[in-house]
């Protein structure tokens, strides 16, 4: 396993050249962008030396009044980014990027948590059924992974509002948890802290709260898993060493335990593909449940052209996709032996 | 035969359809089980609460949970759980609060969030646009209206007991001047020096004679601030407050505002406790919120569709008053063919103000026939007297001495901006491009751009014809004129040196009589100019739970939760 | 017929496809005795790897046997439950198959696949399974420590032996072999075949070898059946098949074999293609391409006709008359 460890070593480095391709992009895409941050956060009625005031104090100008070009704004950038200081918000009081991302980070990370283990499950009950059985139910399940997958969120969000929030009445319409419910903060996500320190009203709470918007999410999502269960299922099950297997008299449901482990390789794939969806998906559910997470947060800050937040919230996203890229694919070793690096 | 095989993998699938559907029952189970543990749960909680709570109890105590509250929002958990059912009202919202602190807080519902923590030496009398003495008790102005002296009330607080006094505000707006945030202007503009006359006086001296300075001073940048805000930088998540009928004692950005009663407050104390802000992102989660309980009102920003369906539902109340929103077109006079008044006098006369109103927003706006909105004193509808309503045949013969004819059309592009008022404003530019076409003489392009290119291109001056919208930063006729003209923002767009001259006359002459003589004449002129065309006001619409009392709404558009209760 | 092990009585496997019905294997009937080895020859198609699924039931969808019994000693294994038939494959009926990386479980080592197939069939402790596993692996000449190892780690003629090992290691009675050496190159095709015939003698064990190979079935078989087309065409001994062929299909397919001794030698085939399964030639199947059709061979199916003690199906035999 030594050589292993070598690999990640070599996938942290080669992570260093894709953070900073993406860096550059989204740092000059949002300069390129037409609508002037300064504008956006002074507002429509402030005189042009506020206006010029702001653009010295964001590094747009320099003291004496001139434009600072773009590629001097972009080594500036660099050199702090490098020591670690991600800047400060350009609105609302200017408070430090990391901050406010670690204000919403946890939130999202719990429900795209939440709403993966609803898709896994549905995903891979449904598809290892259809194909399994093949025929008729396999039409039914690809059926099921169009459907979802064609789902639009806030419209599956808000019928289940509707139905389990408004007439029936069991389960709140948004928010993450109750009024004075919160959890110590240990690890930022609710259902684990309330786990944790043993706060059982909170934990209920917190899972009440979670529901619907996993189970929106998951809907979502487990259109594509089950269209790769099923027929990454279908494909090793016409494998020989199914026929094989059978041949030595070994039970059914043990055979569907080893097609499925075989089956995961691409699942897996499928799953480190998925963050991407899952990002956008969020942004969607966490406006419908009013979820209060990275993706609304990232939204309305594009809209805002804080160019920080904006570049410090993509870098910190560039890290954490890789490094779940990273997870999946020491998941793939130690699933297929014939992967070895 | 073979059929045995095929049985046997119908069973193992059945199976595994068996493992989803258990799943599925348990997590039902679970769900309705929740929802009986939580109807019981309130109910325990009571004791606890009215406990802490419930009496002016020693002064120490406060003072640490506030201090603790506010290091760490998140940890103070305990101190809060459900309130008795009366003392504790729920309001949602869509809107977001960004800075807690005046200095630099300059969007509406946040200063709405600021005259519930804090107060001003003057506020509005609730239900209506007139001045009520605040913090002070009443002021004088010297005789060359320059210097206004304010007399404190005696006995103000803070939220943690801290005596406020005539220094605090000196404090407190010339924090605003040092750090020079985006509603600064707002002191900066007018005040020259502020000075402590004595403990309980305190003195304004102004730049120049400014006759609507009590509004000003009954603005969020002249609230008095608790010394823990940071004296020279803004402060954005600053729980301290002022002296105000709430503190608060939770904030969790964009989730929720807890407020509690300042026991303080010179007012006495607030019939609600507890008021919690709900923050929501999304409008229609907003509505069923409130139609499933989970809040007692649903404030800004329900959309016009909500607020016809929610008339009418069993439980719940719609309440709707005339805002001091406005909105309108800004013709820029110097881009042709807006540079020619003929023109944008016919497309003024051309506007149908009622179409918009009924159809876009089925009645929750009302047509606007002046800057000076419905409501507030002076109004006129100057542009109903000299165009009338939807007046094809004036629209006409204007286009006519224009030298436009239905072969020769006029050609003008309308430019919108397609969220920052909502989804329904590109149906706004559609009805006014109908409108307009009716004449049979004119030929709209939409136009569209995002609000911070929009804003961008407009103060460039490179935009014709531009829908735009207006909150009153304070509610006097100043405020509804004079940012217009002559204006850097709308890229120098209107300007008309008599009107320049009769709005700064205005703004200085003391007695209101005076005033509003000026101001009709002013709303003349600009009607006859046409450069900025008003077409309609906003109406406040709050949905709140039967029960629910005390909802007073005017056009200053502050929701006063100190006022409201639940009647059971 | 001296001891008879399985007897096939008009087996009748269809596939029923979208385009159309494939018999497979139309009405056939064999025995295998016990201890011997019996070669089953045809080429690709002829429906011989078909007929050794139908034996254990394994025809995949959509194939369905249609009629005919498979007799065990006298346990019919087409009217056996499910269950009772899982507890003859893999103990008394093993099978090994063309490609061994694949017969594998990719993800699984060697010996939990193994142990896996004893503790289905024997209530034993995992250890005694693993000691189990190690000997059958010994048995056919892999060291016991390979064990751990995955199907990839183990070389092509290795992985093969495994699969011997996994089929054997439960002592079947019959092992159906489905082109066990194809894949292989001819030096480890023949030691897996030594290998075989060892074990057929150890333990006394029957085996199918179904193979397209009809030299290798004449070298090793000890008797032979040749399909055609979903029937059986001769059966007979390996000497009778390779000195004395009676069928035209068997002498054809007996000059198509290269001769090692004589390299030089013009191969011959046999000319024209295998029929079209979903619609075949009435008559006799071989007709199109056989040198010796006559009329009768185009309307009649010929029928089994005994002659000193050799079956054949063919009108030149007075397989004629019923």
């Amino acid at each position: 396993m030594a050589s292993l460890k070598a690999f990640i070593i070599a996938r942290v480095l080669a992570l260093i050249p894709t953070v900073l391709i993406l860096i550059t992009l989204v740092f000059f895409v949002m300069r390129v962008l037409p609508g002037d941050p300064v504008i956006a956060i002074v507002g429509m009625k402030a005189p042009p030396e506020r206006v010029i005031e702001l653009k010295k104090e964001l590094g747009l100008m320099d003291e004496a009044g001139n434009p600072i070009p773009l590629p001097i704004q972009y080594l500036n950038y660099l050199s702090k980014l490098a020591r670690g200081d991600f800047g400060r918000s350009l609105i609302w009081g200017k408070r430090p990027v990391l901050v406010e991302i670690m204000e919403h980070f946890p939130a999202t990370v719990e429900l795209a948590i939440a709403g993966f283990i609803v898709s896994i499950i549905l995903g891979l009950l449904l598809g290892s059924l259809g194909g399994w059985m093949g025929g008729k139910t396999s039409s039914a399940v690809k059926t099921y992974g169009a459907i979802t997958y064609a789902l639009f969120i806030p419209w599956i969000g808000m019928l289940l509002q509707l139905f389990f929030a408004v007439w029936l009445g069991i389960l709140p319409v948004a928010g993450r948890i109750d009024t004075g419910l919160e959890p110590p903060t240990i690890t930022g996500l609710y259902l684990i802290d309330s786990v944790i320190t043993g706060r059982w009203d909170s934990f209920i709470s917190a899972l009440r709260h979670i529901t619907l918007p996993a189970l929106t999410l998951g809907l979502v999502i487990s259109g594509v898993f089950t269209r790769v269960t099923r027929t990454s299922v279908e494909e090793v099950m016409r494998q020989d060493f199914v026929v094989a297997a059978r041949a030595r008299g070994i039970p059914e449901h043990k055979i569907l335990l080893h097609v499925l482990k075989n089956s995961f390789v691409p699942i897996l794939t499928m799953m480190g593909l998925q963050l991407a969806l899952l990002m956008t998906g969020a942004v969607l559910t966490e406006t419908t449940f009013s979820w209060p997470g990275m993706g609304t947060f990232l939204l309305e800050r594009i809209q805002y052209r804080d160019y920080t937040t904006v570049q410090g919230t993509v870098v910190f996203f560039a890290i954490i996709v890789s490094l779940v890229n990273l997870i999946v694919d020491i998941c793939y070793a130690y699933i297929d032996p014939r992967i070895r690096y | 035969m073979m059929g045995k095989y095929a049985k046997k993998r119908l069973a193992v699938s059945t199976a595994v359809a068996a493992v989803g559907i258990v799943i599925a029952l348990i997590v039902g189970l679970i769900g309705g089980y929740f929802a009986g543990s939580m109807a019981a749960a309130p109910a325990t909680a009571t004791v606890t609460v009215t406990e802490t709570v419930g009496a002016k109890t020693v002064t120490s105590t406060v003072e640490k949970t506030i201090t603790s509250t506010v290091e760490k929002t998140v940890t103070s958990v305990k101190t809060v759980p459900a309130g008795p059912a009366v003392s504790r009202i729920v309001i949602g919202v869509t809107d977001k609060v960004t800075d807690i602190d005046p200095s630099n807080a300059y969007d509406f519902y946040t200063w709405e969030v600021l005259s519930n923590i804090m107060g001003g030496l003057m506020r509005y009398a609730p239900g209506t646009t007139e001045l009520e003495p605040g913090l002070a008790t009443g002021y004088t102005v010297s005789p060359d209206g320059k210097e206004y002296t304010f007399r404190l009330r005696p006995n103000l607080y803070f939220a943690d007991g801290t005596p406020m006094t005539a220094e605090d505000v000196v404090r407190s707006v010339k924090r605003v001047m040092e750090i020079n945030g985006d509603p600064a202007w707002l002191v900066t503009d007018f005040v020259k020096d502020v000075v402590a006359v004595d403990d309980h006086t305190v003195k304004f001296i102004l730049k120049k004679p400014v006759a609507f300075f009590p509004a000003l001073v009954a603005t969020p940048p002249y609230f008095p601030v608790h010394p823990a805000y940071k004296p020279k930088e803004i402060d954005s998540d600053q729980t301290a407050g002022g002296v105000g009928p709430y503190r608060i004692v939770k904030w969790v950005r964009d989730v929720e505002l807890v407020l509690e009663a300042n026991p303080y407050w010179w007012q006495g104390a607030p019939k609600t406790k507890q008021i919690v802000i709900k923050f929501f992102k999304d409008a229609t989660a907003l509505r069923m919120a409130l139609e499933a309980g989970e809040i007692d009102i649903a404030w800004r920003t329900l959309r016009p569709t909500d607020i016809q369906d929610l008339k009418g539902k069993k439980g719940i109340k719609v309440i709707e008053v005339p805002g001091a929103y406005i909105r309108y077109i800004i013709f820029n006079t110097k881009i042709p063919p807006f540079d020619n008044p003929l023109v944008r006098k016919a497309l003024a006369a051309a506007v149908n103000r009622k179409a918009i109103c009924e159809r876009v927003f089925l009645g929750t706006t009302t047509p606007l026939y002046s800057m000076i909105p419905i409501g507030m004193w002076s109004h006129k509808d100057s542009f109903l007297e000299k165009y009338g309503e939807h007046n094809l045949e004036l629209a006409k013969k204007l286009l006519k001495e224009a030298g436009y004819s239905e072969t020769n059309k006029l050609k003008v592009e309308l430019w919108y901006t397609p969220t920052h008022y909502g989804d329904t404003e590109v149906d706004v530019a559609t009805l006014i491009k109908e409108a307009w076409e009716e004449t049979g003489m004119v030929e709209v392009t939409l136009k569209s751009a995002e609000w911070t290119t929009y804003l961008e291109y407009t103060r460039k001056g490179m935009l014709g014809a531009t829908l735009y919208g207006w909150y009153p930063d304070y509610i006097d006729p100043d405020d509804y004129t004079s940012p217009w003209v002559n204006a850097s923002w709308t890229g120098y767009a209107y300007s008309n040196p008599e009107l320049i001259k009769i709005l700064e006359e205005a703004s200085v002459k003391p007695t209101l009589a005076e005033r509003a003589k000026l101001y009709e004449k002013a709303q003349d002129i600009w009607a006859e100019d046409a450069a900025i065309v008003p077409i309609f006001q906003g109406k406040l619409a709050v949905a709140v739970r039967e029960g629910v009392e005390g909802v007073i709404l005017d056009p200053t558009m502050l929701f006063r939760y100190w006022l409201i209760y639940k009647a059971s | 017929m001296a001891d008879p092990l399985l007897n096939i009585k008009n087996l009748k496997t269809y596939y029923f496809t979208e385009s159309g019905i494939v018999k497979a294997v139309d009405d056939v009937t064999l025995g295998i005795r016990r201890g011997e080895l019996l070669g089953l020859v045809g080429e690709s198609g002829s429906g011989k790897s078909t007929l050794g699924l139908s034996i254990i039931r394994l025809i995949p969808p959509p194939g369905k046997i249609i009629d005919g019994s498979v007799l065990l000693d006298n346990i019919d294994l087409m009217s056996i439950s499910e269950k009772e038939l899982r507890r003859i494959r893999g103990r008394r009926i093993g099978m090994i198959f063309q490609d061994p990386l694949t017969c594998l479980d990719p993800l699984r080592r060697i010996e939990d696949q193994m142990v896996e197939t004893v503790m289905v069939h024997m209530d034993v402790e995992r250890d005694e399974a693993r000691e189990m596993a190690a000997k059958a692996l010994e048995r056919v000449g892999i060291s016991g420590d390979r064990l751990k190892d995955y199907p990839h780690q183990l070389s092509g003629g290795m992985r093969q032996r495994a699969m011997i090992a996994m089929a054997t290691m439960l002592h079947p009675e019959l092992l159906i072999a489905d082109e066990p050496t194809t894949a292989l190159d001819v030096i480890v095709q023949s030691r897996i075949m030594d290998l075989l015939e060892d074990l057929k003698e150890s333990m006394k064990m029957s085996i199918l070898l179904i193979t397209h190979d009809l030299a290798l079935v004449i070298e090793r078989a000890d008797r032979v059946a040749v399909m055609y087309a979903g029937e059986l065409c001769e059966v007979g001994t390996s000497e009778q098949i390779s000195q004395d062929p009676l069928h035209p299909y068997t002498k054809l397919l007996l000059e198509s074999i290269p001769d090692v001794e004589a390299p030089k030698t013009k191969l011959k085939s046999i000319p024209g293609n295998p029929p079209d399964m979903r619609n075949p030639p009435s008559g006799c199947r071989f007709w199109p391409r056989c040198p010796y059709a006559k009329d009768i061979c185009k309307q009649t199916p010929p029928k089994f006709a005994e002659l000193n003690g050799r079956i054949v199906r063919c009108h030149l035999y007075g397989g004629g008359k019923s």
